[in-house]
């Protein structure tokens, strides 16, 4: 016989076990996958452009005609392609989003290259960033 | 009489500079710890590069300014200098501070000497050196890419005589990419007294192997490259050469090996 603490703490038990086990499985899939390769660029000080060289993958499950957009400019596009790489000059001084649409213009997958700073101090006075 | 007049025109440098900045204080900070290899052979004769301590260097790195008081670490040279300010007047484009600052390195040739796996016949039995700390004025001029100071320093030394230096440095930083590349070149003036306390032989220290030496005043000329690379947002490379040639008075000194160095830094910075 459980007294109803035990039950409690059995119910608790079996929640928190069921949740790890949900949270620890791999995310499924989308049918379409946009990466960017590094996702992050980190200049010296806030501010500054971030120079990189990021390689760009993406592919879908059905063949079709896509475009890749930076900032909503389209960078290039693709005939009746299922997946595609390719290597772009990144220089920004502000995170930068790639979108992948489709021929109706659908928004396919997304992926951000974030830009970071190593010294973020801002400074009100000039010469901070000097010494 | 001079102390009275330095006194009264840092009282009224100070009321300037703290009522045009009031809007700005506030406090900032910022934290690095460093470590990394170095090549810096020793100015003196008969000290080696025996140990792989003598080739790691661990650094750390503090900037804390409130109000006009600041720490700052020299941020544009390749070795790390601190300065313990305060600020007389800072405008867009230069500013004047009166500083703390340790402009010479100090050396002891007993401790010196156990850790040389040899005897140390031209430093032996010669007294202590202290650190040359003093007070300075500095004057800066800067620009986005472009830094200027001059010191006229004091230092306090255990001569109690005229120890005058005066440094001037300049820097300009030329961004490449995610590097930051520094070229920079100064001179440094040190007054006679200075000369033979470092690098001198008093009476009682000479011997055989070692003549008096009371030497005039002196210079030293620098000139450095170093860049940066961030490798994080927490973490950056750190590598430089610096060149250095010291004038005929430093290098006739029968303590001294070379009129000029070469040092150089591979290391790596965590800023917090």
């Amino acid at each position: 016989m459980y007294s109803s603490q035990n039950k409690i703490l059995l119910w608790l038990s079996l929640v928190i076990f069921f949740s790890s086990a949900i949270m620890a499985k791999p995310l499924k899939q989308g049918p379409t996958l946009l990466a960017a390769i590094p996702t992050q660029c980190i200049a010296l000080h806030q501010g500054r452009k971030c120079f990189a060289k990021i390689k760009i993958n993406w592919q879908t499950k059905i063949p079709d005609n896509y475009c890749l957009y930076q900032q909503g400019i389209i960078i290039k596009c693709w005939k009746k392609s299922q997946q595609a790489q390719l290597t772009l000059d990144f220089e920004s001084n502000e995170s930068i989003s790639f979108v992948l649409k489709d021929q109706a213009n659908h928004v396919m997958a997304q992926t951000t290259v974030i830009v970071g700073w190593l010294h973020k101090t801002k400074a009100k006075k000039r010469r901070w960033r000097l010494f | 009489m001079r102390n009275k007049l330095l006194i009264l025109l840092l009282i009224l440098f100070s009321t300037y500079s703290v009522a045009e900045n009031a809007e700005e204080d506030q406090f900032q900070w910022e934290i690095m710890i460093g470590s990394g290899l170095i090549y810096n052979p020793s100015l003196f004769k008969d000290i080696k590069i025996e140990s792989v301590f003598d080739i790691i260097e661990f650094s750390l790195l503090i900037d804390i300014s409130y109000h006009n008081f600041f720490i700052h670490t020299d941020r544009r040279r390749a070795k790390d200098l601190g300065v313990i300010g305060y600020q007389l007047i800072e405008e867009d484009d230069w500013a004047l501070d009166f500083i703390y600052k340790n402009y010479v390195l100090g050396y002891d040739p007993a401790s010196i000497e156990r850790y040389q796996d040899h005897p140390l016949t031209a430093l032996k039995d010669l007294d202590e050196r202290n650190h040359g700390a003093g007070t300075a004025i500095r004057y800066t001029k800067y620009d986005d890419n472009v830094l200027f100071t001059l010191d006229l320093a004091k230092l306090f030394l255990d001569n109690n005589n005229n120890n005058i230096l005066l440094e001037s440095y300049y820097s300009y930083r030329q961004p490449y990419r995610n590097w930051d590349i520094y070229f920079g070149g100064g001179i440094t003036y040190y007054s006679a007294d200075i000369i033979s306390y470092y690098y001198g032989v008093a009476e009682h220290e000479a011997n055989n192997d070692r003549q008096v030496y009371r030497p005039g005043a002196g210079f030293k000329l620098e000139f450095e490259v170093f860049a940066q690379y961030p490798l994080s947002q927490s973490w950056y490379l750190n590598t430089g050469i610096t060149q250095i040639i010291f004038s005929k008075n430093i290098s006739d000194s029968p303590l001294v090996r070379t009129n000029n160095l070469t040092q150089v830094r591979l290391g790596l910075r965590y800023v917090f």
